[in-house]
């Protein structure tokens, strides 16, 4: 992974130590391995510290789902929509400024209505579980282009993606000094609008925050985006699990006190995340034996420092872990070199 | 680029791996065979119910292990254990058959020899600081801090060193020390404790110096659990530098006292019912209060915002904040050590030169208290301008005490003992950046309870019940969380020590 990154504006543009690639590089080696059939329950990682771990695990798996090209989302066509539908509705791409691009607005929820008694022109009324509003979309459908980009269209997408009306939100802007070629759009629309729930962080409420603040540079990504740096928190595509603001659906990030109760939204939301990320002990101990995680991998970033939890936080991972069989070397299995001292078990 | 926390964490963490842990020994025959004969004697005692003898081996025990010797006074503590023992023996012959009691008396021989000579555990240290100015230390023990501190003050004027305390170091973050000494025996260390020092990636360079009779007979192995239930899959390398012992008998033998060291009581301390500091009362649940000054301008609350997020906001006590509202506070004074040791580590030898101050002025008020008399001497400090001298007792024994509240009291206080006017400046702008950073750290630990509360607790606690949070990471900070239940209409007098703590009416 080629990159740079600068923690704030204070800071020069460097590179984290070598332990950041390698985890970038375990959460890639992780999701290909579930996606081969090798399904590892539980994964424990001993750490000195978890903060930036599982970021660099989200930006790993983020990267495995991007190549691996899976997206959820099917396009529909207007004819084929029916009432009940959960459907994400993107715009086209539009040029606020000369200089500034303004990607598609999106919105995702259940059709409620349908009408199109007005020629061409027809409108979809959706709902969202999230509140009581409603949004009418036009849709013309006698619009035509060869390049899709440039129209309005329908996604259908599976249950538990997070619904959200597009009025509360203001589409992302982008650099724009050269016209944006069709295929560039298209690629952004693949990795912002990806529809692969992947990774699910629980930790701390300071790594929402943390993790918005610092830049980073990855010249593979943002050179075909033909962005100069990026976010971390974008990098990673991650989202609130509670508040989801971003078109795309592949990695999310929630505090500890925000697990969601059965029959919310949210709830929905969690179930579709093959992965969870419990990011250091108070999440291990909170969350590693709830039910309804079971069947997802859940990775435990247990830490070594401190004198409280670390005992009982390890016995609830194992706990949990103990129905399933322990796995002899999984760095080994996984082809994945551990930084020193860090350490690594996993039960499949 | 600058490191950041988890940056060095991994980088100590890689340095660890490749220079491995040092294990620095001496040979200290006296003390190796009291220590023997003091093992002895615990394990024939046990179960005899002789409690004042016990605890008389056990301070032994301790002292053998890491008592550093006062240079001023070395041989005073031998002396005090020999004649404790020796009226404890005298006191229970009734009770010891003739073996022991002869065990007993060979280590009162012992204890003879070591009031004659005792250095080497000095003199080790001593040549450690020779050889890296700016090492930290880190002590087993509490008390040994200020042992420490005793054997080290005069013999290198101009302090770089660090001490901290185990129980603290192992929660700090991250850090680039050069040197860490560890005054201790690892087998000898807790799980947690060498869990956190092996793993936990505080620091990239770790030695331990003990004598080579408690080092054990694998001195090179880490035989504690450092993962719970689980197989470590590596460990660093551990170089031993000095002799082994020659008597396999002592390292294999292991009396655990850990009983003697007492936990502060977990009960919430009742108020004291004087004090000069205007204040009224927030009161919570379960008849708990928190005193606030009159004037304060915010307290700490928890809520939960638009996000849905719990955070820490900060209000107005009397103006702003409303029946029902999260507050929170700390349990007890407690942590404020840890704090103080967070800033010592971010202050460095800036930390250095306020203890040495402290120590200095501290030892000048000692010296007036002697010479005039507590009551005269408040009298005297109070006339030349320090309002709230009457507290100089409690300012001496709070061995964390930074300055009195009222800067004009402080610089007074510093005028009156001698300091010159560019001592008291120094002095005085030490202290405010001092306070500055115990504020910031105690922030970043109000941050971080907010993120460990779960839904659970957070449900508890609006259902009236007050909740407890305990931090790791900020040396067990315990932080109590309740609704407001009223906000005391009543001006009422506090004293200092009770102001911002949880307690109990």
């Amino acid at each position: 992974m080629e990159y740079k990154v600068k923690l704030d504006n204070e800071s020069e543009w460097g590179k984290f130590g070598s332990w950041f690639e390698s985890f970038v590089d375990l959460g890639y080696k992780l999701y290909n391995s579930r996606k081969m059939g090798h399904v590892y329950k539980n994964v424990a990682i001993g750490v000195p510290k978890s903060p930036f771990v599982g970021l660099a695990l989200a930006i790993g798996f983020s990267r495995a789902a991007y190549k691996e090209g899976t997206d959820f989302s099917k396009s529909v066509a207007f004819e084929d929509l029916k009432v009940g539908d959960l459907i994400a509705f993107r715009g086209g791409w539009s040029q606020p400024t000369k200089s500034v691009s303004r990607l598609p607005i999106s919105s995702v929820g259940e059709v409620q209505a349908i009408k199109s008694d007005r020629g061409a022109i027809a409108e979809i009324v959706f709902k969202f579980d999230t509140n009581s509003m409603l949004e009418t979309r036009r849709f013309n459908r006698a619009m035509t282009s060869t390049d899709q980009t440039q129209l309005p269209r329908l996604f259908s997408v599976p249950a538990g993606t997070p619904q959200r009306p597009e009025r509360t939100r203001k589409s992302r802007e982008v650099p724009n000094d050269s016209p944006r070629s069709q295929a560039n759009r298209e690629f952004f629309e693949s990795w912002d609008y990806q529809v692969c729930p992947t990774l699910l962080i629980f930790g701390p409420t300071g790594r929402l925050e943390d993790y918005k603040k610092p830049l980073i540079s990855d010249a593979e990504v943002h050179s075909k985006l033909e962005i100069e740096y990026d976010t971390l928190f974008n990098l990673a595509r991650l989202d609130r699990l509670s508040n989801d603001v971003s078109p795309h659906f592949v990695n999310a990030v929630e505090q500890i006190s925000q697990y969601p109760v059965d029959g919310t939204p949210a709830f929905e939301t969690l179930k579709r995340f093959p992965f969870i990320c419990l990011d250091g002990n108070d999440a291990i101990l909170a969350l590693a034996e709830k039910p309804a995680l079971q069947g997802k991998t859940i990775i435990g970033l247990w830490e070594a420092t401190g004198n409280q939890h670390q005992e009982v936080a390890m016995r609830s991972f194992t706990k949990a872990a103990s129905k399933y069989s322990a796995v002899a070397d999984i760095a080994q299995a996984l082809g994945w070199k551990a930084p020193a001292g860090v350490q690594i078990w996993g039960w499949k | 680029m600058k490191h950041f926390s988890p940056d060095l964490a991994f980088k100590n963490l890689s340095d660890l791996w490749d220079n491995g842990i040092f294990v620095r020994t001496f040979s200290d025959e006296n003390r190796e065979f009291a220590f023997a004969l003091t093992t002895n004697l615990l394990k024939a005692i046990s179960g005899k119910n002789l409690d004042g003898l016990e605890t008389a081996l056990k301070y032994l025990h301790w002292d053998l292990r890491g008592y550093i010797p006062n240079p001023n006074n070395p041989e005073s503590r031998w002396t005090n254990r020999r004649i404790a023992l020796h009226n404890e023996i005298g006191i229970n012959t009734h009770a010891l058959n003739a073996e022991i009691v002869e065990t007993g008396k060979s280590l009162i021989s012992r204890l003879n020899l070591l009031t004659a000579q005792d250095s080497n555990y000095g003199q080790e240290i001593v040549e450690i600081v020779k050889a890296e100015p700016e090492v930290a230390f880190v002590v087993e023990r509490p008390w040994q801090r200020s042992e420490l501190e005793a054997l080290l003050v005069g013999l290198f004027p101009e302090p770089e060193y660090q001490i901290f305390h185990l129980g603290r170091f192992v929660s700090f973050p991250p850090a680039n020390f050069k040197k860490v000494v560890i005054l201790a025996a690892p087998r000898k260390l807790s799980d947690n404790h060498i869990r956190a020092i092996v793993l936990g990636g505080i620091s990239g360079n770790y030695s331990f110096l003990a004598p080579n009779w408690l080092i054990g007979n694998e001195p090179t192995k880490i035989g504690q659990q450092l993962v719970p239930t689980l197989r470590t899959l590596s460990l660093p390398t551990v170089h031993l530098i000095g002799p082994k012992s020659d008597d396999l008998s002592i390292q294999t033998e292991d009396f655990f006292v850990e009983d003697l060291v007492v936990e502060s009581p977990l009960s919430i301390e009742k108020l004291i019912s004087h004090g000069d500091v205007y204040c009224r009362h927030i009161h919570l649940n379960d008849g708990l209060i928190i005193p606030v000054e009159s004037d304060a301008t915010r307290i700490s609350t928890l809520l939960r915002d638009e996000e849905s997020l719990i955070r820490v906001s900060f209000k107005k006590p009397f103006d702003e904040l409303t029946v029902g509202e999260v507050v929170f506070n700390l349990r007890d004074g407690a942590e404020d050590t840890f704090l103080m040791d967070l800033a010592a580590m971010s202050m460095g030898t800036e930390f250095r030169t306020f203890t040495s101050a402290r120590l200095k002025w501290k030892s000048r008020a000692k010296t007036l208290i002697d010479e005039f008399g507590f009551d005269s001497t408040v009298n005297s400090l109070k006339s030349k301008g320090v309002s709230t001298a009457h507290y100089l007792q409690d300012w001496i024994d709070d061995d964390d005490f930074v300055s009195p509240r009222a800067k004009s009291d402080w610089s007074n206080f510093l005028k009156a003992l001698g300091f010159s006017s560019v001592e008291v400046s120094n002095l005085t702008s030490l202290t405010t950046k001092l306070r500055a950073q115990l504020i910031s750290i105690g922030q970043q630990a109000r941050s971080a309870m907010a993120d460990s509360i779960n839904s659970e607790e957070w449900d508890r606690i609006q259902a009236g019940q007050v909740v407890t949070k305990k931090l790791a990471e900020y040396g067990d900070a315990e932080f109590i969380i309740s609704t407001v239940t009223t906000i005391g209409d009543v001006i009422l007098k506090c004293h200092p020590n009770d102001l911002r703590k949880v307690r109990r009416l």
